[in-house]
């Protein structure tokens, strides 16, 4: 058990972290999209 | 500047798998805990994080109710940085609530319990999502103020969690740094630990860079729509002269 709760925190970890930088990669296109729209 | 960016996210992806190395294959099996206490080196250093990010929410709001009326570009610029720093803390903050139930299972025993330092971790993670919540759903001129007030009282929980191990006798182990003879790491988990620190913060700061610049978009584009609004409204009022 010990190494799956081991791996399974390092992997969530990860998964957090690039799942939020994901979310802000999207974000970015968004406001990108708004600004080529308001010029 | 691009090229600045690209350095920096090569050195920190350098950073994180070097850390991870160390944590892995260098620091020592801990005697009675065994692997599962390498968790530690992601924990301890998200758990910095956290406290860092936070803080840095906490001057920046400080700084936009102080410049609000007197400079408003600097306290726009105070405003971004607080929910950049805020939300980067908060997902810092999750990482720290989900590492921590994963050690605590096959040492504890049990996954959960409503200690000191695990309560007001807990609540230190809900007022901050609290904020992040004004900030989404608050509409109207004063939300910023609003939820600067939120993230300066809100910043009032991350001593007492920092502190709820020495003030309290709690479950959590007790501190890695400044705690009594009993407690503390062998030297040579340290280095292992000082790599993690140093990436995460790589990290964490180019996050909120991201994260901030971002919002200084969004903000500027805010202010060009309200600005065409007035323009549109001024071109299409009939004015009187000598009136």
């Amino acid at each position: 058990m010990a190494h799956r709760h081991l791996v399974l925190a390092y992997v969530l970890t990860w998964v957090l972290q690039l799942g939020y930088v994901g979310f802000l990669a999207v974000k970015w296109q968004r406001e990108k999209r708004a600004d080529r729209a308001l010029r | 500047m691009k090229w600045f960016r690209w350095i920096w996210l090569a050195g920190t992806l350098a950073l994180l798998g070097k850390a991870f190395y160390q944590a892995m294959y260098v620091a020592p099996t801990e005697a009675t805990m065994g692997d599962i206490q390498r968790i530690f080196y992601y924990h301890f250093p998200s758990a910095m994080m956290t406290f860092l990010f936070f803080f840095i929410s906490f001057i920046a709001s400080i700084v936009y109710l102080a410049f609000r009326h007197r400079d408003p570009l600097r306290a726009m610029n105070a405003d971004a940085l607080a929910l950049a720093a805020a939300e980067v803390g908060v997902v810092f903050c999750t990482a720290v609530l989900i590492q921590g139930p994963l050690w605590a299972r096959p040492v504890w025993g049990i996954w959960w319990t409503w200690d000191a330092r695990l309560t007001s971790t807990l609540v230190m993670w809900l007022i901050y999502c609290s904020y992040l919540l004004v900030r989404r759903f608050a509409a109207g001129p004063q939300m910023q103020t609003l939820a600067a007030v939120v993230a300066i009282f809100g910043y009032a929980d991350v001593p007492i969690v920092y502190f709820s191990t020495r003030w309290w006798r709690t479950q959590h182990p007790s501190p890695v740094i400044g705690g009594d003879a009993n407690s503390g790491l062998d030297p040579s988990m340290w280095p292992p630990v000082w790599w993690n620190l140093a990436a995460w913060l790589a990290w964490g700061l180019m996050v909120m860079a991201f994260r901030y610049a971002i919002e200084r978009r969004r903000q500027l584009r805010e202010q060009d729509e309200a600005l065409r609004a007035l323009e549109a409204t001024l071109e299409a009022t009939p004015w009187k002269e000598n009136e």
